[in-house]
């Protein structure tokens, strides 16, 4: 019997295509979040728009937090670490976490090395603004690859800005030869072998979702559009007026997001979603998405 | 021409297609199967099979549900292939308060090896045949509903059962199509083709 092989990881990321993953700090969220129709809840101490307020240092979830979520859901329960801290990865784990995502709205805890995850039985996600990290990542073992986005602003433009770049330039190597595709892989900072293969089947060899900045079921819509295979959902949901109505409207657009007539049902009414933030107004050393390289 | 639907609403969709395009190949049937992907009930209805993939299985009974698709599988009596998620959709009873189809007198136990890190490969034998087990979060077998009803247990991996056909219709706990393997897809597509010509002769 083998267990946490690849084909074991990227085959749990699979399972969540076409789904919405919804940030939850309580048992109560993770059970709104499950009826609403979430595929998996991300379970963590404060949503990314408060850990933003708050300031300070922002760690991983009290296991405390992390087991009562567990206990309230049968769908997959993720958690986040810090950038390059294996020994909360490690905790995480044992909790019996099923996906971690190493991520960037946590304060990072390695400025130089992301975590090994291949030494891990349990699959990670991870932030990519380009080509070059999503690989990076994915030769560092992630099964799953979302965009960074600039979390907790309840502003898109960040997520659209790193989708796009991923695609166009998937795009622009599938037309590179051998030779070419050799230079492109030194210049984004990626391995060859995984260029290579991404110019050969013109897709990332791991699923790609939307976070950061998605706050309407519009937003959702707009991302599947891009060719996200599904949407993480963080401060969105509950920092709407109505987090119940915010989190069926945005699984129902993401499973109809071809569908503009049902969209516009979808979003009547559905009362204020949550204040956003312009990029602008965050300084650059406070943008989330820097972290992380 | 032959019509096979994969249920497009949530999940491993893409993997069936690609398996499900690649035994039409290998079975050399281009020529009487067509494969596509499925969303709603009036496309659902013009299936003669239908394959339902992988994933959260509360999101897509929810959906199936919604979308009313229920009625057009239960209607014209679709013969279905569910693996994981589908498994659970086929069954009459689980053990978490969910949509299902309940079409299958079977009873599943949800996660029942556990959570991700207890996902596992395995060998697993069918007809007498080995194959390549990927088991992911999967679903069992807890029970058999009505021992009369024609049910036949396909395979079994420690005294749990891990794959069943009553009918027409096929639910395994595993992931055939994550692997490279294509027979037990091209069994699928050969036990429509036999439905198919026995309801025309």
């Amino acid at each position: 019997m083998k267990k946490g092989t690849d084909v074991l990881k990227e085959g749990f990321a699979k399972m969540t295509k076409g789904g919405v993953i919804m940030d939850v700090v309580n048992a109560n969220e993770a059970r709104i979040a499950e009826d609403a129709g979430a595929v998996a809840v991300m379970a963590l101490e404060k949503v990314p728009a408060d850990i933003r307020a708050s300031g300070g240092v922002a760690r991983m979830a009290d296991p405390n937090k992390v087991q009562e979520i567990l206990e309230a859901v049968s769908i997959p329960v993720m958690a986040k670490a810090r950038i390059g801290h294996i020994a909360e990865a490690q905790i995480l784990e044992t909790l019996g976490v099923d996906m971690i995502d190493e991520s960037e709205v946590l304060t990072p805890a390695d400025e130089e090395y992301h975590i090994n995850k291949k030494e891990f039985t349990i699959p990670f996600v991870c932030g990519a603004r380009n080509l070059g990290e999503a690989l990076r990542r994915i030769d560092e073992g992630a099964a799953m690859i979302r965009t960074k986005g600039e979390p907790g602003t309840g502003n898109i433009v960040e997520a659209v800005r790193h989708m796009r770049m991923v695609t166009s330039e998937i795009r622009e190597i599938q037309a590179k030869n051998e030779e070419e595709l050799r230079n492109f892989a030194r210049f984004i900072e990626a391995p060859f072998p995984l260029v290579k293969e991404v110019a050969k089947t013109g897709k990332l060899p791991v699923v790609n979702f939307a976070a950061g900045g998605v706050a309407t079921p519009a937003d959702a819509s707009l991302m599947m559009q891009l060719s996200s295979d599904g949407v993480f959902v963080g401060s969105g949901i509950f920092k709407s007026e109505n987090p119940t109505e915010f989190a069926k409207a945005i699984v129902e657009a993401t499973a109809n997001y071809d569908k503009p007539e049902v969209l516009a049902d979808i979003s009547r009414g559905l009362g204020e979603a949550m204040k956003g933030v312009k990029i602008s107004e965050i300084a650059e050393n406070d943008r989330m998405q820097e972290r992380g390289w | 021409m032959i019509k096979i639907g994969i249920l497009n609403l949530q999940g491993a969709v893409s993997e069936h297609l690609d398996m499900t395009l690649k035994a039409i190949d290998k079975l050399d049937k281009k020529n009487e199967i067509t494969v596509i992907g499925v969303r709603y009930a009036d496309e659902v209805s013009e299936c003669d099979g239908l394959i339902i993939s992988g994933g959260e299985s509360t999101v897509i009974g929810k959906l199936i549900k919604e979308r009313q698709i229920d009625k057009a599988i239960k209607e014209k009596k679709i013969p279905i292939f569910g693996t994981c998620a589908g498994m659970v959709i086929l069954s009459k009873k689980t053990d978490y308060d969910q949509d299902i189809l309940e079409i299958m007198d079977i009873e599943v136990s949800r996660n029942s090896f556990g959570r991700q890190r207890n996902s596992f490969e395995n060998e697993i034998k069918i007809f007498g045949d080995s194959y390549s087990g990927v088991f992911i979060r999967a679903p069992s077998v807890s029970k058999i509903l009505n021992e009369n009803n024609e049910l036949e247990i396909l395979s079994e991996l420690d005294n749990n059962i891990i794959a069943v056909k009553q009918g027409n219709n096929i639910a395994m706990s595993f992931h055939p199509e994550l692997t490279n393997d294509t027979r037990l897809h091209e069994y699928y597509l050969s036990e429509i083709l036999k439905l198919n010509k026995s309801n025309r002769d």
